[in-house]
């Protein structure tokens, strides 16, 4: 898979969404 | 998903050893390939001289001139605060400002990771961004869908426990999101299969990971086993990951000239045989070249960005 398909992959799986999603997660854990 | 919307991607088209011709021509085949819109950042003359060569989508390809780059020998701390007007700053700020959905560069990976570093917020909890590469393993073979990937290869070079932690969710996230896989399994890359092997960094991370419920921690895994297809997500510090990284590459090409050069050498015979088994010799070479896997996707900032691990390819971008 390319850069440029990479890119768009990563926008149209909301990829950022669910990154975010399970190391907050994490983060709330460790406390 | 937005699929009902058309994404708009930002391209450092003067990026990389190979600029702008690769970029340029990268950028021309996707715009036949998908419905995505592309900005071509970088000098408008050199970009419109390389756009007259190549068939595209006129309406999918817009130029923002910028007559700054940050080259390869430029140090990126340096040229970023020397050069506001950069290719892959620009880029970066496009992202930030909402008027790309993600942005790809294929310039030094320090200019990259400074530029997103610079507009681009981390994801909350964060504290280092990490570099990835997807590259083709024996399981690869039985599914084609089956790629590993291995992430940090050079964002950084040395990470804590945590940060390890952190990458293997990055990676997690993005092999269930982009590659489809339903409960991919982690490594850690280390010198041993034992937990109690590696520095205390790694034997830390080794604790942190065991110990999430959420994760399919398998434990550590060694050089020669990451072309094997074990781990679906690869976690190692920056400094290990690229060695590791370029070994394979290195390693890709000079088993692909084992094979020939006795080929190309020998007889008439050789020759014939070659051109019997042409057809699967290519699909082989496809297979495990490394061309073919360009993508390599940063992780932990709050915007997609991504990044061929080199420029001299239009595949890889």
């Amino acid at each position: 898979m390319n850069a440029i398909k990479v890119g768009v992959m990563a926008v149209e799986h909301d990829l950022i969404g669910i990154t975010r999603e399970s190391i907050s997660h994490y983060e709330a854990e460790k406390k | 998903m937005n699929s009902n919307k058309n994404i708009t991607i930002a391209v450092d088209a003067m990026g990389g050893d190979h600029a702008p011709r690769i970029t340029v021509e990268g950028a021309c085949r996707m715009t036949l390939e998908s419905p995505v819109n592309i900005l071509l950042i970088g000098d408008e003359g050199w970009i419109n001289g390389e756009l007259e060569i190549h068939k595209y989508n006129r309406d999918r390809i817009r130029i923002v001139h910028t007559p700054d780059v940050i080259t390869m020998e430029d140090s990126p701390k340096t040229a970023v605060r020397e050069k506001p007007e950069a290719s892959v700053l620009l880029a970066a700020k496009y992202l930030r400002d909402g008027k790309a959905d993600a942005m790809v560069s294929a310039g030094s990976t320090g200019a990259v990771i400074l530029s997103t570093a610079m507009y681009i917020k981390r994801i909350p909890g964060v504290r280092r961004t990490a570099l990835g590469i997807i590259y083709p393993t024996l399981s690869t073979l039985k599914r084609s869908n089956m790629h590993s990937l291995m992430l940090d290869i050079g964002a950084n070079v040395a990470n804590t426990a945590d940060d390890l932690v952190h990458f293997a969710y990055m990676g997690v996230s993005y092999k269930k999101k982009v590659l489809q896989a339903d409960d991919p399994a982690v490594g850690l890359l280390n010198i041993g299969a034992e937990k109690h092997k590696g520095n205390e960094t790694m034997k830390e991370a080794y604790r942190l990971l065991a110990s999430r419920s959420d994760l399919n921690f398998i434990g550590n895994i060694e050089g020669n086993e990451l072309m094997s297809g074990k781990a679906d997500v690869v976690v190692s510090e920056g400094l290990t990951g690229n060695i590791a990284m370029k070994t394979m590459e290195g390693t890709s090409d000079a088993v692909k000239q084992f094979m020939m050069k006795p080929i190309m050498e020998g007889g008439l015979i050789s020759k014939l045989a070659l051109s019997c088994l042409s057809g699967k010799i290519k699909n082989a070479m496809k297979f495990a070249s490394y061309e073919e896997y360009g993508g390599a996707p940063p992780s932990g900032m709050t915007s997609p960005s991504s990044r061929p691990t080199d420029g001299q390819h239009p595949t890889r971008l």
